[in-house]
């Protein structure tokens, strides 16, 4: 962490500034996959599913919401009554996210984003502190600005930010496209439009057509739509900047705003350069690992090679947003306080990855929380939660695909995946339905001597019992969970 | 491999060309043929969709034509401006090209177009089709029939075979070829002969040949056909031998044919008949190899007859079955190690003379080692179903006759096979209405796998499932694609599954 950056750099500098900097990444790149955290040795207690929205961020929302419409500034009445329903729309949305359990607002992981989010606004006085800041459960590596004040960062991404200043960084963006309105400005220039006599007139002549309607829409949506996302690329710049501003009022920390971009530049490339050892995971002694379901050969079909065209995406690639990022700095005061640790690590990292495989298997998406849940068994070779995790996920893959539906929980191998991804999927296919039971019970199994009192591992052993591969009695591990956990979170699961 | 089918279903639409238009049954309203899988050495390697998307002018339709890969990921769309009166007949991939195969159901002509792996377009050509016996396949097709067989076969990474009937002529074939950008490299046609009816559809591909099958008659309802192997130059078209399919002793059936380089030779594999019988209504005698040099002539034969060696190996409880009933044959395999499979399905004529059907019963699949020495006779029992044969078709009779026809309109069980990559295993699919106890009916995929332990087992899907639509689909070797139609979000999932043994 010895980089230092002095305004303006040199040619020459700006290139050891970038070679340091790769150096770094692939430092930290190294280290983060070998050590585990302490808090999460044995266990990990997943949170609480919030079933619906709490009652006074609903009124807080309709409040904003009444205040919003009534500020509507329009004279033509088509318009207003538009612009007030997307607004309508815009909370409905936010309120749909909490309560399809999106949303995480345990102050477990969103504390410190609180906090970080109230040394902004201190930092930066000239914006009223009118947002709230959320964690979504997703492993995208992303962050949104609902528009009408709710921000939320998702466990993908908090898996993936290194620091504290990257937090802030990304919260400084979500901020600025608040407080420039982005939203606003775009639902009332769409209201605008769709009222617009020219645009409406141009929609009934091709209604009226008798040839080629489509071809005419499209051409039409495709206009519109190259404007909005031209507006939509001046918001990501604009927002970059604005955040750069507001991120150095509250520290020195040049790193990170780059890093950032960087991260989110890199982020569909495993973050961890190995590919698993599914061998070493999945083999026990009483039904040995077969070498020949490890057998990949990536998909070599036709696709056409998209070409990377920037000015048809949403968002301007995170390089050229870099570049700009990097233009800005030169033009900045040094500033002195740095705030943030330098320590590249935090808890709430790990916690976000645990907390990652616990949405995927509550969103059923059972492949995908295998394969996190096997990456976190590699760190974390004594957590129980994870183990069961695991058991639990291929017992899921054995009863869907007894059911002939697994294709709705695991993804077919695709080469355009991670490298490491796409093997673990090409491997989850070729395991055939009696080697999945047989996997499923094994791993139980062979380790339910040492988990068999945490209640995730208890259950998932259950599970595995359900498999008809071992001699084990179904009842006798229900009745013990009932026992052991009376309140617990899986007793309804036996009713049914 | 299903060859034969092809001129039963020429006869077929023959029959409902002389007999004439009083017949409307068979005129359904016309409907395109939007989606199927793109097939490479029978085997899916994706999906098409092709449907209109609006008018262009008074003539003219924009069509949107997308193509997937196996795992149903789109690999790209295009829109193509065509008349109104397009159908999509075939989509088929030959390693490195696309070849689509379109039919103008007013101008009665056909256009072949190529893409590359990215749809973009290599080449294309159009050809009226001046034979009324030429399009006639065309037109059973646009009647909403399935092909018997396919017409436009891919040249793995060369080019594309095209199967037709030559312009002037009564009814002779015409084989052409095309290259990957759809210029015509070569074209056979039928010798001037007495036989003025002469088919020809595909029957093996190696590397330096094409075989192809060919039935010569003197007349349109010559029932009693010859069968001759024509084999050429893949290069050329440059005729290598043509030769009656006999031996000294029978006639042959075709099922498969395999060319080995080694030995320079080929191996033909198919039930065989006694020489004074008609092949097209009598039983077979049993199944038989034949082995021809490379002028086609017999080298050497072995047969398993019904009654001595095939029958040493059926099961005793179903002993009396195999005696009572008939078995059409679907589709013939050759394992890796060697063994051959026939695929086949008991049927028997029922119902009255009025109203006539076949009643379809068990799956059969004859085993045969390397020796084409009879291994083994399985049979995997499923519900009776029956197909009722419509008016016309009654008047051909024998019940060899009717299975074809049958064959023909999809009145059988069988729905297809799929061969791993590898070639050590294999899947038979059929579509089986099953009842159990106490229980409404309900249709069902039964998929029979021979697994790498070189043993069978049966995976059922149910095809109705309770709230949702629900359709199963051919797709890559061991899976279906099942696609969902959830009512309440209007919405359609489409996926692979894979096939449980
Ligand atoms: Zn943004």
């Amino acid at each position: 962490m010895k980089l230092r950056h002095t305004p303006p750099l040199s040619h020459r500098r700006r290139r050891t500034f970038f070679v340091a900097h790769s150096l770094l990444i692939i430092l930290i790149l190294l280290t983060a996959p070998l050590c585990g955290f302490a808090q999460f040795t044995t266990n990990y207690q997943a949170l609480p599913i919030e079933d619906t929205i709490p009652p006074t961020y609903l009124s807080a929302l309709n409040t904003r919401l009444s205040g919003a419409q009534a500020a509507i500034s329009e004279s033509n009445k088509a318009v207003i009554a538009s612009i007030r329903k997307y607004l309508q729309n815009r909370t409905d949305y936010v309120i749909s996210r909490f309560n399809d359990d999106y949303i995480i607002s345990d102050p477990t992981l969103t504390s410190s984003l609180q906090r970080l989010l109230k040394d902004i606004y201190d930092a930066n006085p000239q914006f009223k502190p009118e947002t709230h800041v959320f964690v979504y459960r997703s492993e995208a590596v992303n962050a949104v600005s609902f528009g009408e004040g709710t921000i939320a960062l998702t466990l993908g991404l908090l898996a993936r930010m290194e620091t504290e200043g990257q937090i802030a960084f990304v919260l400084c963006h979500e901020l600025a496209h608040y407080h420039y309105k982005h939203s606003d400005n775009k639902i009332v220039a769409l209201s605008k439009l769709y009222n617009d006599k020219e645009f409406k007139k141009e929609v009934r002549s091709i209604k009226r057509s008798d040839y080629e309607q489509i071809t005419k829409f499209s051409k039409l949506a495709k206009s519109l739509e190259l404007s909005i996302t031209h507006h939509g690329r001046e918001h990501e710049f604009e927002a970059d900047s604005l955040a750069l501003r507001m991120y150095r009022n509250l520290t020195s920390d040049v790193h990170s705003p780059i890093r950032t971009l960087e991260i989110l530049d890199s982020a569909d490339r495993d973050e961890f350069p190995n590919n698993l050892d599914l061998k070493t995971a999945l083999h026990t002694d009483a039904y040995p690992f077969k070498d020949q379901w490890l057998a990949y050969t990536p998909s070599s079909t036709w696709h056409a090679t998209s070409e990377d065209n920037d000015s048809t995406r949403t968002h301007p690639s995170c390089q050229r947003r870099i570049k700009a990022l990097q233009r800005q700095m030169k033009s900045l005061p040094a500033c002195i306080n740095n705030k943030f640790n330098a320590d590249a690590r935090n808890t709430l990292r790990e916690h976000c990855r645990f907390e990652q495989v616990a949405s995927l298997v509550h969103y059923k998406r059972y492949g995908r929380a295998l394969f996190e849940s096997l990456k976190l068994a590699a760190r974390y070779p004594d957590n129980a939660y994870v183990h069961a995790i695991i058991g639990q996920c291929l017992y899921q893959h054995y009863a869907h695909q007894q059911n002939h539906e697994l294709g709705k929980v695991l993804s077919l191998p695709d080469p355009r995946f991670a490298e490491n991804y796409d093997r673990f999927l090409t491997f989850m296919h070729n395991l055939r339905l009696s080697e999945l039971a047989s996997l499923s019970y094994h791993y139980m199994a062979s380790r339910k001597d040492r988990y068999i009192s945490n209640e995730e591992f208890l259950f998932g052993w259950w599970m595995a019992s359900q498999t008809g591969v071992g001699n084990v009695a179904s009842d006798e591990i229900k009745k013990a969970y009932i026992k052991t956990f009376p309140h617990g979170k899986y007793i309804k699961k036996f009713n049914k | 491999m299903r060859k034969i089918y092809l001129f039963m279903c020429c006869m077929m639409i023959a029959i409902q060309m002389t007999a004439q238009t009083s017949s409307t049954e068979n005129v359904k309203t016309v409907k395109l043929r939007s989606a199927g899988s793109i097939i490479q050495n029978g085997t899916v390697k994706g999906y098409f969709n092709f449907y209109n998307v609006e008018k262009k002018d008074r003539k003219n339709n924009n069509y949107q034509l997308t193509i997937t890969d196996e795992n149903l990921r789109e690999i790209n769309s295009i829109t193509i401006t065509r008349p109104t009166t397009y159908l999509l007949v075939e989509g088929i991939f030959n390693g490195t090209s696309f070849g689509f195969l379109f039919f103008d159901q007013q101008k009665k002509s056909l256009e072949l177009i190529a893409y590359d792996q990215t749809l973009k377009e290599l080449g294309k050509v159009t050809k009226t089709l001046k034979n009324r016996q030429g399009y006639g396949t065309y037109m059973y097709m646009a009647q909403g029939n399935e092909m018997m067989t396919s017409v436009f076969i891919a040249v793995p990474n060369k080019g594309f075979l095209l199967y037709g009937i030559e312009d002037e002529s009564k009814c002779d074939y015409e084989i052409e070829f095309y290259d990957n950008s759809m210029k015509r490299a070569w074209a056979i046609y039928g010798p001037k002969d007495e036989f003025d009816f002469e088919n020809a559809v595909e029957g093996f591909q190696s590397d330096q040949y094409i075989g192809s099958i060919v039935m010569r008659r003197t007349a349109l309802l010559d029932f009693n056909p010859e069968m001759d192997l024509l084999v050429v130059n893949t290069s050329d078209g440059k005729q290598l031998f043509r030769v009656p399919m006999e031996t000294s002793k029978y006639k042959v059936a075709l099922a498969d044919l395999s060319f080995d380089a080694a030995k320079q030779q080929f191996t033909m594999f198919g039930e065989y008949f006694n020489k004074e019988d008609n092949s097209l209504k009598d039983p077979s005698q049993g199944f038989i190899t034949v082995v021809l040099d490379m002028k086609g002539k017999v080298i050497s034969e072995k047969v398993n007859s019904w009654k001595k060696e095939i029958a040493a190996k059926v099961p005793a409880k179903h002993k009396e079955a195999f005696e009572e009933k008939s078995i059409l044959f679907h589709d013939f395999i050759r394992t890796a190690d060697g063994d051959y499979f026939a695929i086949g399905e008991q049927y028997k004529k029922g119902g009255t003379p009025m109203t006539l059907k076949l009643n379809i019963y068990d799956m059969v699949i004859l085993q045969f080692d390397a020796n084409f020495a009879m291994k083994n006779v399985h049979v995997f029992t499923k519900e009776k179903s029956d197909f009722s044969i419509p008016g016309m078709a009654g008047m051909i009779g024998g019940s060899k006759m009717l299975s074809y026809f049958a064959k023909g309109y999809g009145g059988f069980d069988y729905a297809f096979s799929q061969v791993a990559a590898d070639n050590n295993t294999f899947i038979i699919n059929y579509v089986n209405f099953e009842r159990e106890k106490g229980q409404k009916g309900k249709n069902q995929l039964g998929s029979i796998v021979y697994t790498p332990e070189k043993t069978f087992t049966v995976d059922k899907i149910d095809l109705v499932r309770k709230g949702s639509k629900y359709f199963v689909y051919r797709a890559k070797p061991g899976y279906v694609m099942i696609s969902e139609y959830f009512e309440k979000e209007k919405r359609i999932d489409r996926r692979l599954e894979k096939i449980n043994y």
